[in-house]
């Protein structure tokens, strides 16, 4: 038997000892290493006999001061400090000289022994003769250059890895706090949501409350007036009774309409809400618009202002801004069938591994790039990326996302750019809306300003499924006609491609019927299979 | 008097020995020995990590341990619970489609649930656990209010599926393995269900010694002086990688020679290669007990346990144990009886271990507290009481 535990061990108890325990242990980086020098206060020990190493080790005022409490036994004064801190900073003095001057001065003469000074600040003094030191310090310099090369490395290689943790840490600094914000932006959020949804469930719970003690009260009044008149006959009892019931039924049909006016409200509040967001969106796109007319006014304006009679280019940047006129209508198409832009983003994750294998971390051209989903993502992922797009709205949209983007048409910025200077072109859902002389004359000039080994990804509608190449694709009104892959293939190749792989993106297996019958096979494969594909191709 | 048969019907009966066949057999065992027939209705299929959609067995009849056992043909089309296990493990959820998919497609055997036409009747008791698998969906909602639950749920994403309603709503008795799955499914179901959820039974699970002694099979390599046990599965799921990685800083931290001994199967990879570390695998029961009873402790960082009796094994043997913190059911095991320490984090797990290695007094009082809380509360004859009682109350009696 242990009757030393007694039988009322508590475990509670126990681990709260534990938790105590645990917290008023230190964290083990933060206990002081003994073994640590302690230059930081200062604490130099005084004594009669140094080796000149003892003070070499130290740098900058550190060892101005050290220098001082040594030799002389005293603090450096604010004069003798800067002096010999100037001379330390102009090259043309070193550690020896300070040391050297220092020993020798009438006050520092005698006072301690510095073992390994005598010979360099012998050295020294000979280098300062003119014409006869320039020789000994050329020698003493030529005798010293492996020395000081060696030191050259340390303290090049010291430096780096200096920098570069320095760097790293920010990084985690960095990361750690916006991860904290995020955490705590949440937490704000959710409680104050929490705060708001119980205060609105206690008030209704109130108000309830407060109607049913109203009718209670009411109810209790009646019940004693009519024990008051126990006398009456059955009949009148009876009456009572069909009377309370009525009144029972009634108050339940008084909770149930509160209910009911709960649930409405609750729809009617989240109905709000969609309005509002809907609202919000709509601003915005109306402010876009509202910028770009005013861009194209101030550019009529000042063209007809300049040029009214002579100039020929009037009609030219009429007709420019001509082009413009449905931006906005086209980038309201990309918000209404594209998808969303968080969807469109996590769909286009399937390249980044593409260009990861290929080492590609800039160098990357994005034509047709739309709202900017891949550009967002090609930054997130460190690879640096230019996009272009003739749509003003959505070359704003980039902008104010930070994105590096370019208004231009796609070939005019092709044929500006230099031949093999590009490491990636991508281009997503923009070959359906080509002409294929155009799509032909692109490719030319992405062949032409393609790196060797460089990358051409293309996305585009996938008209292998029914839907897609009877119905869906048809939905976006500037879309010319669907593109089979081996088309596609075909193009890219008789241009001087090279095709990588051929993507067929996100099948809808959740959908497909179950069974393994040649029928449901074919129906699967008709109507289900991939509504996109995309095609890796590779400069030879 | 318990006048009638008992059956069983659970997915695998055989070799493998996971909680809820241990379960089964532990009751089919001991009923059977009270003279009350119990039987087992099982599929062919081997054990959980062989193929669901394949025989191993033959069907027919088959004694195990001296338990009659039927076993069915397994039902062969898994193609829609593969494409749904692959949609939740991509984190997404699923359709009420795809939530039947997952209980219909999992283990189950059509042979099976038309057989137990001859047995739902006045001469037979039937029972069917656990409520993960397809096979105990498809009994009960074939024979509705005739065959009870013993669902060991845990609070995952399955049990709040519409499925698991229907479960619910169709099983005759419900029986529960402690008060805090209970009081789980009252959250969740209280109100849907009703009082056949609410005033159902916590049973417990029976734990006992085998009688006998028994011999050690194997040839058994002496013992570490001084050890901690980690018995049962080494699974992620049962955070045996967190036990790994936490032991070794125990080990670092106070430079001690305390190992910690793995018993039992399963991925062998998770016990991480160190001088602290034995992975003794699979043991005979008797090599177990011994294994047990020699330690400081038994170790149990799992948070999904519906019952665990690995932790009251160790109670058996007088030993205390370690749980944690975050898992409902063992925490409130100990603090129940006083049986152990339970821990939240990495330095609470060291000091634990090392308040359990310096005090030997405490440590033999934890343990007898255990294994008086089994003897009150988890004997088969309190278990088994709690399960007769209720199925000899027909269900209409509630309330």
């Amino acid at each position: 038997m242990h009757n030393d535990t007694g039988p009322n061990l508590d475990v509670q108890r126990l681990m709260h000892e534990i938790r105590s325990r645990v917290a008023s242990q230190h964290h083990p980086g933060e206990v002081p290493n003994p073994h640590a020098p302690d230059t930081a206060n200062g604490n130099f020990k005084h004594a009669k006999h140094y080796h000149v190493n003892d003070l070499l080790g130290f740098h900058g005022e550190d060892f101005v001061r050290h220098a001082y409490r040594v030799l002389l036994d005293r603090e450096p004064d604010e004069a003798g400090m800067a002096h010999h801190l100037d001379q330390l900073a102009s090259g043309r003095f070193n550690k020896i000289d300070v040391l050297s001057s220092l020993h020798s001065s009438h006050e520092g003469a005698g006072q301690v022994k510095l073992t390994g000074l005598a010979l360099p600040a012998a050295v020294r003094r000979l280098g300062r003769i003119p014409v006869i030191g320039y020789i000994i310090r050329l020698v003493v310099a030529i005798a010293r250059l492996p020395v000081l090369i060696q030191h050259q490395n340390r303290f090049e290689f010291y430096n780096w890895s200096q920098q570069q943790r320095i760097i790293a840490h920010q990084d985690r600094q960095h990361k750690e706090l916006s991860e904290t914000l995020q955490q705590i932006s949440a937490q704000i959020l959710e409680i104050m949501q929490r705060a708001t949804q119980q205060q609105q469930a206690n008030e209704l719970s109130l108000r309830q409350y407060e109607d049913l003690i109203v009718k209670y009260h009411e109810f209790a009044s009646a019940t004693e007036a009519r024990l008051a008149g126990s006398d009456e006959s059955s009949l009148k009892l009876n009456e009572q009774i069909s009377s309370q019931a009525q009144q029972v039924l009634l108050h339940q049909q008084l909770l149930e309409q509160l209910q009911q006016i709960t649930s409405e409200q609750k729809t009617f509040l989240d109905h709000q809400q969609q309005l509002g967001s809907q609202i919000r969106a709509d601003l915005q796109k109306a402010d876009i618009e509202l910028l770009m007319q005013e861009r194209r006014l101030t550019v009529l304006l000042e063209q007809v202002t300049r040029n009214t009679s002579t100039n020929p280019s009037f009609a030219e940047v009429v007709a420019s801004e001509e082009e413009h006129l449905l931006d906005t209508l086209y980038a309201s198409f990309e918000d209404q069938f594209r998808g969303p832009t968080e969807e469109i983003r996590l769909r286009l994750q399937v390249y980044i591994p593409i260009l990861k294998e290929a080492e590609i971390t800039d160098g990357v051209l994005d034509i047709g790039c739309g709202r900017g989903e891949w550009l967002q993502l090609l930054k997130s992922e460190a690879i640096e990326a230019q996009g272009v797009d003739r749509n003003r709205v959505f070359i704003e949209q980039c902008r104010a996302a930070g994105l590096n983007v370019v208004e231009n048409d796609a070939l005019v910025h092709l044929r500006s750019l230099p031949a093999e200077s590009l490491n990636a072109v991508t281009i997503f859902h923009l070959v359906e809306h080509l002409p294929l002389e155009m799509l032909i004359k692109m490719l030319d000039e992405i062949l032409r300003s393609l790196k060797r080994g460089g990358l051409l990804i293309i996305e585009t509608p996938n008209p292998e499924n029914v839907i897609v190449g009877s119905h869906t694709f048809y939905a976006d009104p500037t879309h010319r006609n669907p593109i089979p892959s081996q088309t596609l293939q075909f193009l890219l190749e008789a241009r001087g491609l090279r095709t990588l792989d051929v993507l067929k993106l996100r099948p809808r297996e959740d959908v497909k019927l179950a069974g393994d019958s040649e029928l449901i096979n074919r129906f699967n494969e008709y109507f289900f299979s991939a509504p996109d594909y995309g095609i890796i191709a590779r400069k030879p | 008097m318990f006048n009638k048969k008992i059956g069983i019907i659970t997915p695998w009966f055989g070799q493998f020995a996971g909680g809820a066949e241990l379960l089964a057999r532990g009751m089919a065992r001991e009923l059977n020995k009270r003279g009350i027939t119990t039987c087992v209705f099982t599929t062919t299929s081997l054990s959980p990590y062989d193929s669901w959609w394949e025989d191993h067995y033959q069907p027919g009849l088959y004694e195990v341990e001296g338990i009659q056992t039927r076993r069915f043909a397994t039902e062969k089309r898994r193609e829609p619970y593969d494409s749904v296990i692959s949609k939740l493990s991509r984190g997404r959820s699923l359709s009420a489609i795809e939530e039947e998919a997952f209980f219909n497609h999992s283990i189950n055997s059509n042979d099976l649930v038309q057989a137990l036409a001859d047995y739902v009747n006045d001469e037979y008791e039937l029972l069917a656990v656990p409520y993960f698998y397809g096979l105990t969906h498809s009994a009960i909602n074939q024979y509705p209010n005739k065959i009870s639950l013993i669902p060991c749920f845990h609070n995952e994403p399955q049990f709040y599926w519409a499925p698991t309603e229907r479960l619910l709503a169709n099983s005759r008795h419900i029986f529960f393995n402690s008060a805090e799955e209970k009081q789980l499914t009252i959250r969740q179901y209280g109100r849907r269900i009703g009082r056949s959820v609410v005033e159902s039974v916590v049973t417990g699970v029976g734990v006992e010694l085998p009688s006998g002694n028994g011999e050690i099979k194997e040839k058994a390599e002496p013992l570490p002086e001084r050890y901690f046990v980690y018995a049962g599965r080494k699974e992620r799921g049962k955070n045996v990688p967190l036990l790994g990685e936490w032991f070794l800083e125990y080990t670092a931290k106070y430079s001690g020679s305390t190992k910690l001994l793995f018993i039992g199967g399963g991925d062998k990879s998770l016990v991480p290669p160190s001088d602290a570390t034995v992975d003794l695998g699979f043991v005979s029961e008797a090599r177990k007990l011994q294994v047990l009873e020699n330690s400081l402790g038994i170790i149990n960082l799992s948070e999904n346990e519906s019952f665990s009796i690995v932790i009251m094994e160790g109670w058996l043997c007088g030993v205390p144990c370690v749980v944690s913190a975050n898992c409902a059911v063992t925490q409130s095991h100990v603090n129940r009886c006083n049986g152990g320490l339970f821990v939240s984090g990495k330095n609470e797990f060291c000091e634990a271990l090392k308040y359990l290695e310096d005090h030997e007094a405490i440590r033999h009082r934890m343990g007898a507290n255990g294994r008086q809380y089994l003897a009150r509360e988890f004997s088969f004859d309190v278990v088994l009481g709690r399960y007769l009682n209720e199925l000899a109350r027909p269900k209409e009696s509630y309330g």
